[in-house]
C-alpha cells in the first residue's frame, strides 16, 4: 500500500512538473519535451502488465487534457507502456530481475540505464512524431525532431536520476 | 472453447492495448475534422482553472510592450475620430452615417496559452459562449490574423491558430489582389505559405498579404504577414510563396473574436446557389 501511494505521488509530481514547467518553456527549434514518460520508465519490474498499460494511458490522457492534443500523448504513452515490457525483457539478466527491483540508476547501474532508457525514449518519440508531424513536414524533419527530443529528454531524466541517487546515498549515510 | 479462452488469456494485454490504442487514435484523427466535444481539452474543468491562474501570474511580463501598442492603437483611433477632422461641408459627416452600417463587432479575450511547437497549435482564451463566442468565428488581434474558433465552452474557447495543419484560409496579395490559400508547412512559427498564386503574378519581397474577406469570417484587409521569399513550385504553374506572419504567436497576449453581424444574411443568400 505504501509503495502504491509512493507511485501515486510520483505520478502527480511528474505530471505537475510536465504541465507547469516543461510545457511552458518554448524550446528553440520547436520540439516537444515529454518529461512525463519518466513515470512510465520507473514503474517497478514486477508490476502487472495491465496495470502498467493503464498507468501509462492515464498519464498520457492527463497530459493531453492540458495540451489540447486530443489523444496524441495518450496514444504514444500507451505505446511506450506496451513496448516497455519487451525492451526491459530483452535486457534482463539470465537469472531474471530480483524481486521488488525498480528500474532506476541506483539499482540498475549506468550500463543498463543508458541502453534501456535510450531505446524506450526513441521508441516513444518515433511513435509521437510519426503520428503528429510526418504528414506535415516529411521524414527528414521528423527524424531531426525525434533525435533532438530524445537526446534532451534522456539528458534531463539522467540528471533527475543522478540527483535522486545522491539523495538516497545521503539518507543511507 | 477451452483453447479459445486460453488464447484470449495469452493475448489479453495485447488486446487491451489494441482496444485503447484504437479508441484514442480514432479520437485523434477525427479531431482534425470534427471538434471532438467528448474529449478533455483545456477549456474544461481543472485544466482551464490552472491556465487562468498561470496567466494571472505571467501576464505582467509583457506590460511595457503591450502599453506601447495600446498607445499606438489609441493614436490611430484619435485620427479616425470626427473631432480630429475639420468639417469642410455641412453634410459630409451625416452622409457617412447612412452609407456605412456596422457589420463587424469584436469580443476581446486574454490568451491563456499559445503553443507553437505542435503539429496543430490551439490557443486557449478566456472568452466563451457566455460572451457570445461561437464555433467558427474568426480571430484577429492588433497585429493581424490569428485563426478561427474551434471549440467553445461557457467561459473559454479554443482557437485553431494559422500554425495548424490544413488551416486553409482565403488570403490575397495586397497589391495585385491575386488570391490563394494559407497553409502552414509545420517547420517554424515564423513561416507560413500560400498556395495557388500563379507564377506570372508580380511579387516583391516584403509585400503585404491580407485576408480576402470571403465567407464572412474575417473583415477584408486584415494583415496576415509579409512575403519573405518566393520560388517556382515544382511541377506547378504557381509560386511557392513563404510569408512571415504579422502576429508573434510566441508572445500573443490578447485576441479579438470577430462577430459578423450580417453573417446570417450572407449565409442565407449564399445557400440559395448551393
Amino acid at each position: 500500500m505504501r509503495e502504491f501511494l509512493k507511485y501515486v505521488l510520483w505520478f502527480l509530481l511528474i505530471l505537475l512538473s510536465q504541465v507547469f514547467f516543461f510545457d511552458q518553456l518554448s524550446w528553440p527549434g520547436g520540439f516537444t519535451l515529454s518529461f512525463y514518460i519518466y513515470f512510465i520508465l520507473i514503474i517497478p519490474h514486477n508490476t502487472n502488465r495491465i496495470v502498467l498499460l493503464m498507468a501509462a494511458f492515464a498519464m498520457g490522457l492527463a497530459v493531453d487534457a492540458f495540451n489540447d492534443t486530443f489523444g496524441l500523448h495518450a496514444s504514444s504513452a500507451l505505446a511506450l507502456g506496451w513496448i516497455r515490457f519487451y525492451i526491459y525483457k530483452s535486457f534482463e539478466p539470465s537469472v531474471g530481475y530480483p524481486e521488488n527491483q525498480t528500474p532506476v540508476l541506483s539499482e540498475m547501474g549506468w550500463n543498463w540505464i543508458l541502453k534501456v532508457y535510450t531505446l524506450s525514449i526513441l521508441t516513444f518519440y518515433t511513435w509521437f512524431y510519426m503520428l503528429s508531424f510526418l504528414r506535415l513536414v516529411g521524414p527528414w524533419f521528423t527524424f531531426q525532431k525525434i533525435i533532438i527530443s530524445s537526446i534532451s529528454t534522456l539528458l534531463i531524466i539522467l540528471v533527475v536520476q543522478v540527483l535522486n541517487q545522491r539523495r538516497k546515498n545521503k539518507n543511507e549515510l | 472453447m477451452q483453447n479459445l479462452i486460453s488464447i484470449f488469456r495469452y493475448l489479453r494485454v495485447f488486446l487491451i492495448f489494441l482496444v485503447l490504442q484504437g479508441a484514442v487514435l480514432y479520437v485523434y484523427f477525427t479531431s482534425e475534422v470534427y471538434p471532438s466535444i467528448q474529449f478533455v481539452n483545456s477549456t474544461q474543468g481543472i485544466t482551464s482553472k490552472f491556465l487562468e491562474v498561470h496567466n494571472y501570474y505571467t501576464r505582467y511580463f509583457g506590460l511595457i510592450e503591450e502599453n506601447q501598442k495600446l498607445q499606438k492603437a489609441y493614436e490611430q483611433l484619435l485620427l479616425m475620430n470626427p473631432k480630429s477632422y475639420t468639417r469642410l461641408t455641412a453634410d459630409k459627416i451625416s452622409i457617412e452615417d447612412t452609407v456605412y452600417k456596422q457589420s463587424f463587432s469584436y469580443i476581446k479575450g486574454d490568451v491563456l496559452r499559445s503553443p507553437t511547437h505542435k503539429a496543430n497549435n490551439y490557443i486557449t482564451a478566456n472568452i466563451g459562449s457566455a460572451q457570445g463566442v461561437k464555433r467558427g468565428m474568426g480571430v484577429i488581434n492588433h497585429d493581424g490574423l490569428v485563426g478561427y474558433v474551434y471549440e467553445v465552452s461557457e467561459h473559454y474557447c479554443l482557437i485553431k491558430s494559422i500554425l495548424s495543419e490544413s488551416i486553409n484560409i482565403d488570403v490575397s496579395l495586397n497589391k495585385s489582389g491575386q488570391f490563394g490559400l494559407l497553409k502552414w508547412p509545420g517547420t517554424s512559427p515564423d513561416v507560413v505559405s500560400i498556395s495557388g498564386i500563379p507564377n506570372d503574378t508580380e511579387i516583391a519581397a516584403g509585400e503585404l498579404v491580407v485576408t480576402r474577406g470571403t465567407g464572412g469570417i474575417f473583415p477584408k484587409g486584415i494583415p496576415v504577414g509579409k512575403v519573405t521569399s518566393f520560388d517556382f513550385a515544382e511541377g506547378e504553374a504557381n509560386w511557392d510563396l513563404r510569408i512571415k506572419p504579422s502576429v508573434n504567436f510566441r508572445a500573443i497576449k490578447y485576441v479579438y473574436v470577430v462577430n459578423h453581424l450580417l453573417k446570417s444574411e450572407l449565409d442565407n443568400l449564399e445557400s440559395l446557389v448551393e
